[in-house]
């Protein structure tokens, strides 16, 4: 190659070409550097160690025996000018005091990466094809099993509405002339089919839920009047047990716009869980307050309370706590899940604190549209501890 | 298929993005179609399909090299999962196809598009993904009955290897239709798949549609 043809191969190679040349001294600095060095180390290299442009060096090592001890061809990592490391190969020559290292990138291995990534990538897409595939039948299933559970809950709700009601006719009817055991199996026959009854429509409220065909017919409701009536209704079954209900409400007449018949499930629902798990002579106070265009109701009790672990799923579909009701009142697990839902399609949370033995305070907040000016009420109680959310 | 949602211009930048790499303002672009609520069979047409086809060409020119080819199908199969939760909602027909790239045959995009064209007219499309030994192939017809199988071939050298598969599928399931497409099928070897028994060759994706509207897809 003539002297002319070297130079301009030479001063391409420094410039232009993706090679890093990088001439260091006897003592390892590096005095000279090709462009592409330059862009991919940084531009302040020119004076640097070898040390400082080479990974994973042997650390007593000077440049001179490290030169020596490396092979012609060899991978080295480099530190670039963004602190990664990269791989190139290096030829190593000698000229006239100084020492050069010629790196090159080593396309297989960037081949194979790329490759490999590709691959990854292709296996990605399948099992993301594969995990929608699975979703949409879950899905299907999902909604068979809610058709069928309705159907079926359907289909029970009226025999056992006749078994309520005429056992319900005999024990006023004739139940006066018969033995007491005679009337305390018509009585358990009226409780059963009360109890199957509550089951199977909570199971139709939930399979609705579930279906997202929770329909709210919203109205504007004086919600004091609401639950103060619903309380009323309540102290039928809490009297039986010698637990009182008391009710607090600041103001004590707002109106707000909501679906007066779900708010009462989920009155009926709250309450009959604070009696069915408080003990006789205890109190349970119902706290409704509208402030700052929010509602809350909270239902605080004085009973058994639930253990922090079992917090977590106790608004959960058919979960039952370990906790067991004072008088062994029958559960069905569906209550506080369609409660929550209730409280949820009204754009608010239901959440929970409680403390084992001091009892559990549920917590009601939604939005409120208050019409109407309202008159102020008492101050409300603090809640237990231990709180935990929807 | 009615008036496409994707016009030149459009396409032209979506174009202008893939070649560049760019996958984050490809599945910009692909997410404002599927937002504007664009049918699925003109989104795999008319964008999908199309621009696969329009960069092969560009690779059979030597204007696109292997690895750009090989990052734009990467970015057509990552951008093809957006589409997933509208393909797989869709009610189905109760028929099912197993689709397959055939062993040593690591092409797969379009093996998966067939099968997602599959999905699309009701049909459950099993996607067996690249390099699908035949034994595993077997395997899934057994466990899977389907109505019909589906061959993608993209390469030529992977023609002979498929014969022998098909011949053994006609041996075993003589009542089984297998399907054929793919560049290297329709190019390379029309003559060989025709004169194959139970087997029929498609030649175009629209091809595979005109097959399936029959069949009482949606």
């Amino acid at each position: 190659m003539s002297t002319d043809r070297e130079k301009i191969v030479a001063d391409y190679v420094i410039n232009h070409a993706q090679v890093l040349v990088l001439e260091f001294d006897e003592a390892g600095i590096l005095k000279d550097a090709s462009h592409c060095a330059v862009d991919l180390l940084g531009s302040v290299i020119i004076g640097k160690s070898f040390r400082d442009i080479f990974r994973d060096l042997p650390s007593a090592t000077d440049f001179a025996t490290w030169i020596s001890a490396l092979k012609k061809e060899a991978s080295l990592d480099v530190v670039t000018a963004d602190r990664t490391p990269q791989t190139w190969r290096f030829l190593t020559a000698r000229t006239a005091g100084r020492t050069l290292l010629l790196g090159h990138r080593d396309v297989t291995e960037i081949e194979f990466l790329q490759h490999r990534l590709i691959k990854l990538n292709a296996g990605l897409t399948n099992m993301t094809r594969e995990l929608q595939m699975t979703n949409a039948k879950l899905s299907e299933v999902n909604n068979l099993k809610n058709q069928f559970l309705g159907a079926a809950a359907h289909d029970l709700r009226n025999p056992l509405g006749v078994i309520l009601n005429y056992g319900e006719f005999l024990l006023d009817e004739v139940g006066p002339s018969l033995t007491e055991e005679h009337r305390g199996f018509i009585s358990s026959i009226c409780k059963s089919s009360s109890f199957m009854l509550g089951l199977v429509n909570n199971l139709l409220d939930a399979v609705q839920i579930d279906a997202g065909q929770l329909a709210l017919n919203r109205e504007p409701v004086d919600l004091p009047k609401l639950v103060g009536q619903n309380i009323a209704l309540n102290r039928v079954l809490s009297s039986k047990k010698r637990i009182s209900l008391e009710f607090v409400s600041d103001p004590e007449s707002f109106e707000v716009d909501v679906d007066p018949g779900k708010i009462e499930q989920v009155l009926n629902n709250l309450i009959t869980n604070a009696v069915k798990f408080s003990l006789p002579g205890t109190t349970v106070r119902i706290h409704l307050a509208e402030q700052s265009g929010i509602v809350e109701i909270r239902v605080i009790d004085q009973g058994v309370g639930i253990p922090k672990s079992e917090l977590g799923k106790l608004f959960k579909p058919f979960s039952k706590t370990s906790v067991r009701a004072t008088a062994n009142e029958p559960c069905t697990g569906l209550g506080l899940a369609i409660a929550h839902r209730i409280v949820e399609g009204h754009g608010g949370k239901l959440t929970v604190e409680s403390r084992p033995g001091k009892g559990s305070t549920f917590t009601v907040r939604f939005p409120a549209l208050q019409k109407g000016e309202g008159k102020p009420g008492t101050t409300r109680q603090e809640p237990a501890s231990h709180s935990t959310s929807a | 298929m009615s008036s496409s949602l994707i016009d030149e211009r459009q396409f032209s930048e979506y174009m202008d993005a893939l070649m560049q790499g760019d996958i984050e303002r490809c599945r910009g672009f692909v997410q404002r179609l599927l937002d504007a609520n664009i049918s699925l069979e003109d989104l795999y047409f008319n964008l999908f399909h199309r621009s696969q086809y329009a960069v092969g060409d560009l690779w059979e020119i030597n204007k696109c090299s292997v690895a750009m080819e090989h990052l734009v199908t990467s970015i057509t199969e990552t951008l093809m999962t957006l589409a997933y939760p509208r393909l797989f909602n869709r009610p189905h027909i109760g028929k099912t196809a197993i689709i397959s790239c055939g062993c040593n045959q690591y092409h797969q995009i379009g093996g998966k598009m067939v099968a997602d064209i599959f999905e699309l007219h009701g049909w459950h499309g099993h996607f067996l993904g690249a390099n699908t030994p035949e034994r595993q192939l077997f395997e899934e017809i057994r466990d899977k009955s389907p109505d019909v199988l589906a061959f993608s071939v993209a390469v030529p050298f992977a023609i002979p290897g498929l014969v022998e598969t098909l011949r053994k599928i006609s041996n075993f399931y003589p009542g089984l239709t297998s399907l054929v497409g793919g560049r290297a099928a329709a190019i390379d070897g029309p003559e060989t798949f025709r004169n194959l028994p139970n087997v029929r060759l498609m030649t175009s994706l629209r091809e595979l549609e005109e097959f399936l509207a029959p069949q009482g897809g949606l």
